[in-house]
């Protein structure tokens, strides 16, 4: 959930007025006095970026928007077992182009998750919406900038199901084995508000739109792997996903990544005064067979992330490639390289400025942005806390 | 109602503190109510109940016993029979836990899995060993679900065995003071908020006042028992143009008392501290800011008093001061550094953002299941790993422990613990010796700060008689006096505890 928000968050961009930021606080501190206590619980989150991004193409027009990325986060649990789950996205529908000047313009909020969810902390299903567990750079990234090739393979907007299983006991970590059957949602929540992109239909085409669930997606994941003082988790993911009606093959996908956090000063004492810092080293690469159901059609992904974490700082650095092959035109090999820092406030606000330069269709471009993040929650943990840009 | 909630943002937004000033403390710092133990028992009642409680200028619908926030003290001595009558008048599940005691677990004893349900009442009975280590402990609410609440609402107070002082003669003329260090973060309308947000403001007092003044004399030493009754906080004392000197932890005297600029002890950890009053003045005591991780949670800077440094009024006694060599005598338990362990065991803290839950061993607390059975004289090396980026703070009941290391730094015998926090991503290994024929019976052990406790980060433990075997499963040593966690009587989460889940109301 968190992943898809930051997600999202770096599609956009973002100044903010801070009477706008505690006018949207008012709901949900008032909230807080409710009880959460006896089943169900009900708890809610709401993170609300504004950003501002200024694209300079080398040869070509300059481009900037005005932003807001907002997502909301239900969680309503029903007992320890069973939960319902819901984000609602508020997100311009179109991304900056060279020549774009907007302040506020084509925003669309949609449900990017709804689902049920069973858990007996060994095993866990999950029936409804939601984005698939199909490799995680697109949405553990840092920066503003950082999720924007990598973007490309996150499989959001599906409809199925999902089984979770963990392997062992945590003497070497969290290992957990995960399948899932999908296809892509055309139901009304595919539709958005405000600013509506529309149902998707069959005839739109594109992989896993398909007419039952023929999608899969398997994953070994393990997650805080000892690694000396040092938690390491790793991924690895098979998917494969019907083509469409205007496809003639399944797409096929392989990912490897990991993601290994370093305490570089981690005392108790110095994290109690706030001078707890960690490295984090984080690298994944994707390749897609068939690519959009279209036989001989090839990308290849590759991400590097390292990030710096001071206490209420953060610094990283991202390198993203991305070549496509095609089997009747030239390739093509896009590139991206940011840079961003961060600052969190004791009220759960983040202040970011990010630089990236990109190389997209052979076209160099600089981005610029500011973003400004606050959180707002009515659950003791649920979702996105602590960093989250 | 609007100001009100965004009064909170706009003072805290860039961290600007909310403490008093120093001319604030005028009050002196008040001992708490105190029952003392006569001829060998100390009968007591205590009625926890919901009181409107003025804490400085604001006015919280608290949950204390006897209204008392910060707690009465109980003093007991060794070999006394302690017997607390609770009587529950909130509309939840309540109980006491007598934290650090190595006492029975079992039915009228330190007995955690009890739940008195609203309107009744229960018998603790605690026969205190003869040999029992004396120092400072403390009681609280330990109903799971509500603990974090309960506990910051007031439900907490300091329990002292008699005898610290004694085994360390350097220590026994000082004069001694306590601190029942609690938080809360309340509206405007004094009820407490469920969700604990750095921007809330976190209020903090000694003895449910608000920067009281202390008092010392110039030569004198005084011995400050510091006792952290919130539910989730630490703290990081300082004290201006002062240092500390470390005398004990938890309950235990430390053998290698140590001197600091800053203490810094986690929700349910005792300190004892040595504070010279040295050149005339006033100094504010300082609870600084702290932090417990990426992903956990921050409390801003707050002045909690203001020590006044001045010469005895004429025909005032002259206060003791610590002799120049004091050496300290070593009362602290034994090391077992050269034991022979018997076992060998591994507990993970984790949490999972999707749900919201926090685990033991990846399982959240369960009544019905007992994670460790363990033979009485069994003596294990358990290792504390921290898989959050957060802190955690690992505490067992009835057994203290000796921590043997810390990320694998090796750490010399400095007496017995109850509590011990551990590093983000990193191991704490500690020894614990399961010998004392009384701790036979089922109890827990959890992470102390009680948001994740009530979310799922305790387990149950079992210490068996190897000549009975453990209890079969599901089974309560208590079960037959009704009104169990796990009986049918009184379920954590019934009706009665939905129709009211709010303990300040
Ligand atoms: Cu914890």
């Amino acid at each position: 959930m968190r992943n898809s928000i930051r997600m999202a968050a770096q599609a956009c961009a973002a100044v903010s007025s801070l009477s706008m930021i505690l006018a949207l606080a008012t709901p949900a501190a008032a909230q807080s006095a409710v009880g959460d206590s006896a089943w169900p619980k009900v708890g809610t989150e709401t993170q609300v970026d504004f950003e501002y991004d200024h694209l300079s193409p080398k040869h070509d027009r300059d481009g900037g928007a005005l932003n807001i990325q907002a997502g909301q986060q239900t969680l309503i649990e029903l007992d320890n077992r069973w939960s319902v789950s819901n984000l609602l996205t508020l997100q311009p529908m179109q991304s900056l182009q060279p020549g774009d000047h907007r302040v506020l313009a084509d925003h669309g909020l949609f449900a990017e998750e709804l689902f049920a969810r069973w858990n007996n902390q060994r095993v866990n299903i999950k029936v409804g919406k939601f984005a698939q567990n199909f490799a995680r750079a697109w949405y553990l990234t840092p920066g503003l900038y950082g999720q924007d090739i990598v973007g490309d393979y996150a499989l959001g907007e599906t409809l199925g199901a999902e089984a979770q299983v963990m392997l062992g006991d945590e003497t070497f970590g969290l290992h957990q084995v995960s399948a899932s059957a999908f296809m892509a949602d055309r139901t009304i929540l595919s539709e958005s508000l405000f600013y509506n992109r529309g149902r998707l239909t069959r005839d739109a085409g594109g992989s896993a739109n398909t007419s039952g669930l023929k999608s899969f997606v398997v994953s070994y994941d393990a997650t805080n792997v000892p690694v000396g003082h040092a938690a390491l988790d790793y991924q690895i993911s098979l998917a494969s996903l019907g083509h469409g009606v205007d496809g003639d093959k399944d797409e096929r996908r392989g990912s490897a990544g990991f993601n290994f956090n370093i305490p570089l000063n981690g005392s108790v004492e110095e994290t109690l005064r706030g001078r707890f810092s960690e490295l984090r080293l984080l690298a994944e690469a994707v390749r897609i067979d068939s690519a959009d159901g279209i036989s001989g059609q090839r990308r290849d992904y590759l991400i590097g992330a390292v990030e710096y974490q001071r206490g209420q700082w953060v610094f990283d650095l991202t390198a993203s490639d991305r070549r496509s092959m095609d089997p009747f035109a030239p390739a093509v090999h896009d590139k991206l390289q940011s840079v961003a820092i961060g600052y969190s406030l004791p009220s759960d606000m983040v202040v970011a400025v990010g630089l990236a330069h990109e190389v997209i269709g052979g076209q160099d471009g600089i981005l610029v942005g500011l973003q400004v993040s606050q959180t707002l929650t009515t659950c003791d943990r649920c979702l996105i806390r602590g960093r989250h840009y | 109602m609007a100001t009100s909630t965004l009064a909170g943002p706009f003072d805290t937004l860039f961290g600007s503190e909310t403490s008093l000033p120093a001319s604030a403390a005028v009050e002196p710092l008040h001992n708490p109510v105190e029952y003392r133990s006569e001829n060998g028992r100390l009968d007591v009642t205590l009625e926890a109940k919901v009181v409107r409680t003025k804490v400085g200028k604001f006015e919280i619908s608290a949950a204390t016993y006897n209204g008392v926030y910060g707690g009465p003290v109980l003093r007991v001595k060794p070999g006394d029979t302690l017997h607390v009558t609770l009587i529950n008048h909130l509309k939840q599940v309540t109980n006491i836990h007598f934290h650090g005691l190595s006492v029975s677990p079992k039915g009228h004893g330190d007995n955690a899995m009890k739940a008195i349900a609203p309107g009744e009442s229960w018998d603790y009975e605690i026969d205190i060993p003869a040999d029992h280590r004396a120092g400072l402990y403390w009681y609280h609410t330990h109903a799971h679900g509500f603990a974090e609440r309960q506990l910051m609402a007031g439900l907490s107070g300091m329990l002292v065995i008699e005898g610290f002082q004694k085994a360390e003669p350097e220590l026994a003329p000082l004069k001694e003071r306590l601190f029942a260090l609690k938080d809360f973060q309340a509206d405007s309308h004094g009820d407490l908020y469920r969700v604990l947000k750095a921007y809330h403001r976190d209020i903090r007092t000694i003895n449910g006042q608000l920067m009281p003044r202390i008092d010392i004399q110039p030569d004198e030493t005084q011995l400050w028992r510091l006792s952290n009754q919130t539910a989730n906080a630490f703290f990081r004392l300082s004290l201006e143009g002062h240092t500390f000197r470390i005398v004990g932890r938890d309950a235990a005297p430390v053998p290698h008392p140590e001197t600091v600029n800053e203490v810094m002890f986690g929700p349910s950890q005792r300190l004892d501290v040595l504070v010279d009053g040295g050149a005339p003045g006033s100094y504010k005591l300082v609870s600084e800011r702290t932090l417990t991780g990426p992903q956990g949670d921050e409390f801003p800077a707050q002045n909690m008093a203001l020590m006044v440094v001045a010469p005895p009024a004429s025909g005032e006694a002259k206060a003791a001061g610590l002799p120049a060599s004091s050496q300290m005598v070593a009362n602290a338990g034994s090391d077992m550094s050269k034991a022979t362990m018997t076992g060998n065991r591994l507990v993970v803290f984790s949490s999972d953002d999707a749900t919201g839950l926090f685990f033991i061993n990846h399982r959240i607390f369960d009544h019905q299941r007992v994670e460790v059975k363990v033979p009485l004289g069994s003596v294990e090396e358990w290792t504390i790993r921290n898989s959050a980026d957060e802190l955690h703070i690992f505490h067992i009941h009835q057994a203290p422990f000796q921590v043997m290391s810390v990320n694998g730094v090796a750490q010399p015998f400095n007496g017995l613990v109850d509590t011990v926090t551990v590093p983000i991503h990193g191991e704490v290994k500690m020894r614990i010796a399961f010998t004392d024929p009384k701790i036979v019976g089922r109890f827990m052990f959890h992470c102390h700060i009680l948001e994740h406790e009530d979310k799922g980060m305790m387990a149950q433990i079992e210490v068996f008689d190897p000549k009975v075997g453990p209890m079969p499963e599901g089974m309560q040593h208590d079960h037959n006096m009704g009104g169990s966690m796990a009986g049918a009587a009184m379920p954590m989460h019934d009706a009665a505890a939905a129709a009211d889940t709010n303990v300040g109301r």
